[in-house]
């Protein structure tokens, strides 16, 4: 495929295509219809009549080994439901394993292109694929170690995979375009990073802190992940809007500055400033788990990821797990790769 | 001049030869593409289906012809394998729906006002106004459960309202069944329209019964299963029309005829020469295949194929909006009911289907439910909303 992006020639979908008949089509529907009354609220009268169903979706195998209390991780949370826990595991591991299947067709794609949108490199690429791929194998162990089943598919990763069907689709047609392929991509790591945040916070609120630094490691990446799907859509959209002087450099082209790079831009200025808050916050959150029940009942409501996504969403995602040293030395190593991230993408 | 089926040849059975590249195709655009080449490729992949179909019944009663039809049959896999690989994959279910809903609306009229025996045109216009409700259903399915224009897959040829009332279309069985064509004496063309509408609604119903799982929501689910158990009435109808007395060979050959009218119509009309170099090709290998069975009937039955088929094929199929004829009938038989083999006013229905209806509809009907105070507009109901939000604020008022 030459351009990265469609071409605009006889799409017949919309009513302007063909005009005339198009008003005879609304005269018969104003001749013809409705014949009863009601609005698109009536089909709730079937709805209705199933939600008291007693049949779920499907239901989370109980990890093995919890039973017999062979697993030291396993004997760490005894007493606590695992039930959330393990079924977002599989909702991961799930979802990594669909990650690496995504990479691999958008590499296949890529290899056939006859351009990519610029900063776009198979290398990169690859990286990211063996990232996922590297995720999954990660999950595996964690799942193992709990007693759980990583072959296992629970509801919510059943519900993902539902929900995501559509992805494979638009990578795997040979005749969608990498940029296309992308804007499923991007899909796919928006749902994934939210998806590591949860995970971390479940393990943090099980007291699972050394699996939620290994989950950390995994949000970093993903986080890198996005940023780059984000960088190639932009850039690629706009040097295929505005010709290839655009597109190589949006900022310098024309004097013109693309929404999401000038709110980049001016994330990245602002980060040093962010960050140095967020480290305070997190020192202070520190603290305060050192108090007795209420400031933990407090944190369980507030825990750091979701703090970190609330304040500062896509900038300084802050370890959710460490101590006041440990917070503050990572939301400092967050700082300086967010600098070289940027230097990286020459935003 | 049409077709001479006669004197053209087709490609000799030993040479209609695939591979897996050849078979799979780039597929049509869904947004770039006329709508009536999917409705093509639909109507053509449902003929295939049919041929399959009957080869089988056929295998099953026949040991003698087992071998030649096995033979035949392979190529009708493949063939129908070409065809429906055409479809594309961002085509859902229901979108591929709505495509089905316009061949049976589309296809049945041109074949009704072709159709020179009056009670069969009857037969297909009754049928036709059915299919024509069963598009504003999922139309109004389409629009309210995904937000989405059906407009986009009808692309205007094809009026969205409603026609013989889905909910007053279960009958009891007695009451589908129709008076055959007599072999002897119908023409030609009668023979291909019965076999071309019955092969397209029987595939309808095929499909509606494969998909109709695959939903989640509830009404989606309900509405499927109501259409479906019409589309079964309707292969049931159109089935009857067939005279049952033709010899297995007969059959064979007037399904091998049937399939060279519909690629000869196809090739006529087909406006994506891509596309059209795909219904030559299959046109030349279905010409090959009656040639082959008409030796086989010929050599077995001792008859003449002409006595079956006429040298030139009869006028295509149109494949063209027909807004006007279906409006006209629309006006004129909405009405028509059923009592037997009869078609007879509203209030003449056998109480057999009001009662067996009455039943089957005693906890709600999805086909009502679905389109309750539905009108379809270019962009879907939603354009409406302010009104809807007035009306609402209204009713909720006047409590």
């Amino acid at each position: 495929m030459n351009k990265l992006n469609s071409t605009m020639t006889i799409n017949r979908t919309g009513a302007k295509t063909a005009p005339l008949e198009t008003q005879k089509s609304v005269e018969g529907a104003e001749t013809y219809s409705p014949l009863t009354e009601g609005d698109a609220t009536v089909l709730d009268a079937i709805r209705m009549t199933y939600a008291d169903t007693e049949d779920a979706f499907g239901s989370v195998p109980p990890p093995a080994s919890m039973k017999q209390g062979v697993s030291t991780i396993a004997k760490k949370i005894q007493g606590k439901d695992m039930t959330v826990l393990i079924d977002k595991l599989s909702d991961r591991i799930c979802f990594e394993a669909s990650g690496t299947r995504l990479y691999d067709a958008l590499i296949s794609k890529c290899q056939l292109a006859e351009s990519l949108p610029p900063g776009m490199d198979l290398a990169k690429v690859q990286h990211l694929r063996d990232e996922e791929h590297e995720h999954y194998l990660m999950l595996k162990e964690v799942i193992e170690s709990l007693g759980g089943d990583p072959t296992a598919l629970t509801p919510a990763a059943n519900a993902n995979a539902t929900a995501t069907m559509g992805l494979c689709k638009v990578v795997t047609d040979p005749r969608t375009t990498v940029l296309q392929a992308l804007d499923a991509m991007l899909i796919a790591e928006l749902t994934d990073n939210d998806g590591w945040f949860l995970l971390i916070d479940i393990c943090a609120a099980l007291g699972l802190t050394d699996i939620a630094k290994k989950f950390d490691r995994a949000l970093k990446q993903e986080d890198e992940h996005l940023e780059h799907i984000r960088s190639w859509i932009s850039q690629g959209n706009l040097s295929e809007a505005g010709g290839d002087d655009l597109g190589k450099n949006p900022q310098k082209a024309k004097g013109k500055t693309s929404a999401r790079t000038a709110g980049s831009t001016n994330k990245k200025a602002g980060n040093a400033a962010t960050k140095k808050s967020a480290a305070k916050k997190t020192s202070t959150q520190a603290v305060k788990k050192s108090a007795p029940k209420k400031a933990t009942a407090k944190k369980s409501k507030t825990s750091p990821a979701s703090k970190s996504r609330q304040s500062t969403r896509k900038s300084s995602k802050t370890s959710a797990t460490g101590s006041k040293k440990k917070s503050s030395s990572g939301a400092k190593k967050k700082a300086t790769a967010g600098s070289k991230t940027k230097k990286k993408s020459g935003r | 001049m049409t077709l001479d089926l006669f004197k053209e040849k087709g490609t000799p059975l030993e040479k209609q030869l695939f591979t897996w590249r050849d078979l799979v195709k780039t597929p049509v655009s869904k947004l770039d593409d006329d709508a009536f080449t999917k409705v093509r490729i639909v109507l053509m992949n449902g003929l295939e289906s049919e041929a399959i179909r009957f080869s089988h019944s056929c295998a099953r009663m026949n040991k003698d012809l087992q071998i030649p039809l096995a033979k035949v049959r392979r190529v009708e896999q493949f063939q129908q394998t070409m065809v429906n690989w055409l479809l594309p994959p961002d085509l859902s279910p229901l979108e591929t729906t709505i495509v089905f809903e316009q061949v049976a609306i589309e296809v049945t009229a041109s074949v009704a006002q072709n159709e020179p025996d009056d009670y069969l045109a009857q037969v297909f216009r009754f049928g036709l106004l059915e299919d024509f409700d069963h598009m504003y259903r999922y139309a109004a399915l389409y629009d309210r459960v995904e937000g989405k224009d059906p407009n986009w897959i009808l692309q205007s040829y094809t009026d969205i309202v409603p026609g013989r009332p889905t909910i007053v279309e279960h009958r009891s069985p007695e009451n589908d069944l129709k008076e055959p064509y007599d072999k002897r004496t119908a023409k030609p063309l009668t023979k291909l329209n019965a076999l071309t509408i019955m092969a397209a609604e029987n595939q309808t119903h095929d499909y509606y019964m494969t998909i109709g799982p695959m939903f989640a929501d509830p009404v989606a689910r309900q509405l499927y299963a109501e259409i479906a158990a019409i589309e079964e009435q309707h292969t049931t109808q159109y089935e009857s029309i067939i005279d049952p007395t033709e010899t297995w060979l007969e059959k064979w050959l007037m399904h091998e005829a049937m399939e060279v009218y519909n690629y000869y119509s196809c090739v006529e009309y087909e406006s994506n020469p891509r596309i059209k170099a795909i219904w030559e090709r299959m046109l030349d290998y279905e010409i090959g295949q009656f040639h082959f069975v008409r030796n086989l009937f010929e050599t077995s039955e001792k008859r003449d194929a002409s006595e079956l088929m006429p040298r030139h094929l009869p006028k295509p199929i149109e494949f063209k909006s027909h807004r006007e004829f279906v409006r006209q009938t629309l006006e004129a038989e909405v009405n028509l009911r059923t009592d037997g083999v009869e078609f007879v006013p509203l209030e003449d229905e056998a109480e057999s289907s009001i009662a067996y209806r009455d039943q089957l509809n005693s906890e709600g009907s999805p086909s009502e439910i679905v389109t309750a105070g539905y009108r379809w507009q270019p962009g879907t109901e939603l354009v409406a909303a302010a009104r809807a939000a007035e009306r609402l604020t209204t009713s909720t008022r006047s409590k």
